[in-house]
């Protein structure tokens, strides 16, 4: 009997909780635009997580600073809404399910990485509520065809586009060439797609690959790889994995004497702190990022790249790297999607994003039919513990240094 | 006149649960479909560990494999999700059974070593293989109707416990305690204690298998790291040791008091949610040793009862 009576006053408490969320008190003429996200603030990707978040945050008070947005003559504050998703999928699609439901946001900011992003993305088809997310690249993100997701991070198969194609050219021109590459990737659902588009632009830019490794997402370890790499000396590798990744590649290259003419890393580089924990040995690292606070591109709301960049240091104490920036950006785009429809109605903002061309402090934001962001990827190099861009040509702040030199010559 | 009131009680209980996503929004049915499944989960770890006294720590290996095996018979041969997770569930049964005449001949710690291994493994595994899609992961098609998954779930779980409470009061549920209790002893009684315990692992996969089905398809994406995620195995643990090992309801209910504390902590402290979870796991791993289903048999609470437990397991 008492065991009943306890299940019987277990029920009443989600009963009541239930209760209590359907019948919330309605907002009366709400003159608040709220924004959802689900962000990893604790957990493996609590690093990246907290990028994204301070993001999000500047630009709210940013936009409230300045008299929110305007939608039919009225003025709306902006609030955006944090939760922690622990790094964890199933929690996240929650989490997103409450953002809807129960906190009724109007739209919804992506959370980071792509394994978590891809089951949210199903939340927001679901609801037709429009997403815009910042964290995750995979082309898994974009190939189911929905209509309510939109990243603006350049598309996984593409990020080491340039620098392949860097190759080919130097290549072309006789000198200093290039000509074989070992791509080496992490297990995860990311770096998977990143690895098979570098495979692919390799054979398109008739470079010789020479292997492709994988080893397990947050291996502690990465001395079987480098064996490898060192008997199968190839002139570059290319390498696809985390921040904690490409930090221990370059510590164990070291240890191990893994001479290669170019080391390059989808993440890190671009990264102040990567930069400071290696110290010398970060030089001559190559890698690639869609936004550098140095390059030349400018927008309404945050000025120039620099002055972003600026702006986010005042206000948290540390530089911006490109997932804060993407992440203001997506929050720019829905800003100036919002203002062009005129509208909160979900389904104009979608439309009004799916023919979006903005210029911002992050590049051109303008998303490609399925709705990932048609940007490509800069090719930057550490000199003398600095971050150039040195591909395209366009935007290269300085030469790239090839080969580079052996370890013990440093 | 006390019969007549359980009785209208239990039936006010069920209609109400049963119809939750009819009165309630969808974020609440999203959350009691995670406590359901968590549930299952719980309950198929108290079966091997609560009843039969083998503390498996890599219960989310039979998870993951439901989840795998339901995501590729939707994707590559269109079964219907249904007959899908009965693929999965006698999966998890066999795997179950194949690795469970090896194993279960280990007692204790090097037992839960072996069960920790091969999850791991079995996420190795599932990386490496190519029709998996390796690291990459699987994307299934978006159900037309979420509310499906709470019925489906909820009706697993009640299977799960009206056939417990069947094999408990039988021959099976009789040795898996005697087992539990003192296996040489059962042994000599006449128990074939290789049999019973091979039972009890294969009913814990068969359940758990389910429940991973149920996850696939309900989440739309799996990859190894979310299904095999080694945490799984410890929060199956935990809810059943907060809610009662051994008895037949508390993994039910530490599975949702759990789960309800963790979001609500986390939903309104979104970085100390950790510390006070942590906390509160600690306490009742000092006050509550024997779990919720424990307090609530016993007749009058006070400071004795607690101070009873902290002296009998000398904290």
């Amino acid at each position: 009997m008492r065991k009943i009576i306890a299940v019987f006053v277990m029920f009443l408490v989600v009963g009541s909780v239930a209760l209590l969320s359907a019948c919330a008190p309605k907002q009366k003429a709400p003159s608040v635009i709220k924004f959802g996200s689900a962000m990893s603030l604790t957990g493996k990707y609590a690093r990246e997580g907290k990028f994204y978040k301070d993001g999000y945050l500047l630009w709210e008070k940013k936009i409230n600073k300045a008299g929110g947005i305007k939608v039919n003559g009225k003025a709306y504050k902006v609030k955006v809404i944090i939760y922690d998703d622990e790094s964890n999928p199933a929690k996240s699609q929650k989490l997103y399910e409450k953002l809807v439901t129960s906190d009724k946001v109007n739209f919804l900011l992506g959370p980071y990485s792509s394994g978590i992003t891809i089951p949210d993305s199903s939340i927001a088809e679901r609801y037709k509520i429009p997403m815009i997310e910042g964290g995750g690249a995979s082309g898994k993100i974009f190939s189911r065809g929905y209509k309510y997701i939109f990243g603006t991070l350049p598309a996984a198969g593409n990020y080491f586009k340039n620098t392949i194609e860097m190759l080919h050219m130097m290549a072309y021109t006789g000198k200093n060439s290039a000509k074989t590459i070992e791509v080496v990737h992490s297990d995860s659902a990311f770096d998977n797609a990143v690895a098979a588009g570098a495979v692919r632009w390799v054979k398109a830019f008739g470079l010789k690959l020479t292997g492709v490794q994988e080893y397990p997402s947050g291996s502690n370890d990465l001395s079987s790889v480098l064996t490898k790499i060192k008997k199968s000396n190839p002139d570059v590798v290319l390498v696809a994995g985390h921040t904690h990744d490409a930090l221990l590649f370059i510590k164990q290259a070291k240890e191990n004497k893994v001479n290669t003419k170019l080391m390059a890393f989808t993440v890190g580089v671009q990264a102040v702190d990567f930069r400071q924990s290696l110290g010398n040995d970060a030089n001559y690292a190559v890698g690639v990022t869609p936004w550098l606070a140095s390059m030349n591109f400018k927008g309404a709301v945050f000025g120039t790249a620099s002055e972003f960049a600026k702006t986010f240091k005042a206000a948290y104490g540390y530089a911006p790297d490109y997932h804060a920036a993407s992440a203001v950006a997506g929050a720019l785009a829905f800003q100036s999607a919002i203002t062009k429809a005129n509208s909160l109605d979900p389904k104009k903002v979608r439309d009004a994003l799916a023919s979006l061309d903005l210029k911002t402090m992050y590049g051109e934001v303008k998303f490609q039919a399925n709705g990932q962001i048609a940007k490509g990827q800069a090719v930057i190099q550490v000199q003398n513990g600095k971050a150039y861009a040195v591909f395209p040509k366009q935007i290269a702040q300085k030469e790239l240094l090839y080969p580079a030199p052996s370890w013990d010559k440093r | 006149m006390n019969k007549v009131l359980k009785y209208v009680f239990l039936a006010i209980i069920a209609v109400l649960i049963a119809t939750v996503p009819l009165y309630s929004g969808a974020f609440i049915t999203r959350f009691l479909i995670g406590v359901i499944l968590y549930a299952i989960m719980a309950e198929g770890w108290n079966v091997i560990a609560g009843y039969t006294g083998y503390p498996s720590f890599g219960n989310v290996v039979f998870f993951g494999l439901g989840a795998y095996v339901t995501a590729l018979c939707m994707i590559n041969f269109h079964t219907p999700f249904i007959l899908s997770l009965i693929f999965s569930s006698i999966a998890g049964a066999l795997f179950a059974i194949i690795i469970g005449i090896p194993i279960l001949r280990l007692k204790g710690h090097y037992f839960a070593i072996v069960t920790l291994g091969i999850g791991e493994t079995m996420m190795a595994i599932t990386f490496n293989v190519p029709f998996t899609g390796t690291g990459a992961g699987l994307s299934l098609p978006l159900a037309s109707n979420p509310n499906l998954f709470y019925y489906v779930s909820l009706i697993v779980l009640v299977i799960f416990i009206v056939f417990l409470k069947f094999i408990l009061s039988g021959r099976l549920g009789y040795g898996m305690i005697a087992v539990r209790e003192d296996e040489d002893a059962a042994k000599m009684m006449g128990i074939d204690t290789v049999a019973v315990k091979i039972k009890a692992f294969a009913i814990s996969g068969f359940f758990t298998a389910i429940a991973g089905g149920i996850y696939a398809y309900w989440s739309t994406f799996i990859d190894p790291p979310t299904v095999y995620d080694p945490v799984m195995s410890i929060k199956m643990i935990i809810m059943t040791v907060f809610g009662g090992a051994g008895t037949l309801l508390g993994p039910v209910a530490g599975a949702f008091i759990i789960i309800f504390l963790s979001d609500f902590l986390s939903t309104h402290f979104t970085i100390l949610h950790t510390f006070f979870f942590g906390g509160l796991i600690v306490m009742t791993a000092i006050f509550l040793p024997k779990g919720l289903m424990d307090v609530l048999s016993q007749k009058g609470i006070g400071w004795k009862y607690f101070i009873e437990n902290i002296r009998k397991h000398r904290v």
